[in-house]
């Protein structure tokens, strides 16, 4: 009998191998994209505090649809991240950065700049880190 | 039941922006005034979807909804009549934390 299923061996072994090695390379693939996904988020989170900045001081002429547009695509991004570990959490980071940049008189027609050493500053920047660490678990929590 | 159901892209702007009337066209304080103080007094249920709207500003969210609890609603009444929707996950979660801090405001001792 052993003698009838050894020209099988080796294909058998051949074709294990196979699915082990393709199994490794789909998740090797899936945990790339994720990790680029998770670094656009961060990009995103980045790009639209420093639109905050420079809204809030009043250089550089942001428009308030730039940053809203941008904050919307971050949360296309951030929903991207599986629901079932807690992603609950990382959107409710991202709101906080949405409020810290969005309050007081945004989008008013008579927006006045504030000063550097005004408190909304210190809230953006608090609410992005926030952020970018929570994106940071989530990635871990799902990929690593 | 009487559902009041409006739609804030098509019923009010797809653009909705600013805290005051003279922040811009569409700001917070008259999307509450119009729309959502006389359905709130005149329906048993308020359903406010967001779909298709710009991502609104908090200046506009915190006008419109945490100026019912200002106006005199209190956020028990709210959650059993208003009802928000939205294709993004965000929205309604917003909506409820301006209510809920526009009344722990009205509530603080000072």
């Amino acid at each position: 009998m052993w003698k009838d299923l050894l020209p099988w061996l080796a294909p058998a072994f051949t074709l294990v191998g196979w699915f082990i090695v393709n199994g490794q390379n789909n998740e090797r693939e899936r945990r790339k994209e994720a990790r680029a996904a998770a670094d656009r988020c961060k990009t995103l989170a980045r790009e639209v505090t420093q639109l905050g900045y420079n809204y809030w001081l009043g250089q550089g002429s942001v428009a308030p649809w730039q940053i809203k547009a941008q904050l919307e695509e971050l949360e296309v991004e951030i929903t991207r991240f599986p629901a079932d570990k807690g992603r609950n959490k990382l959107i409710d980071r991202h709101i906080d950065l949405v409020e810290a940049v969005t309050g007081l008189d945004f989008e008013s027609a008579t927006m006045k700049p504030r000063p550097v050493g005004h408190a909304i500053y210190r809230e953006m920047a608090i609410a992005r880190q926030r952020l970018l660490s929570e994106i940071e678990q989530q990635f871990s929590a799902h990929f690593q | 039941m009487n559902i009041r159901i409006i739609s804030v892209a098509n019923d009010f702007s797809p653009s909705p922006a600013g805290r005051f009337v003279d922040d811009g066209p569409y700001p917070g304080a008259l999307f509450r005034e119009e729309f959502l103080l006389p359905a709130m007094k005149g329906e048993q249920l308020v359903h406010v979807d967001l779909t298709g709207t710009e991502l609104p500003g908090s200046s506009f969210l915190e006008e419109a909804f945490g100026g019912l609890v200002r106006a005199g609603f209190s956020e028990e009444f709210l959650r059993k009549h208003l009802v928000v929707r939205s294709s993004r996950e965000s929205d309604s979660i917003r909506v409820w934390r301006f209510i809920q801090e526009a009344a722990t405001r009205g509530t603080r001792m000072h």
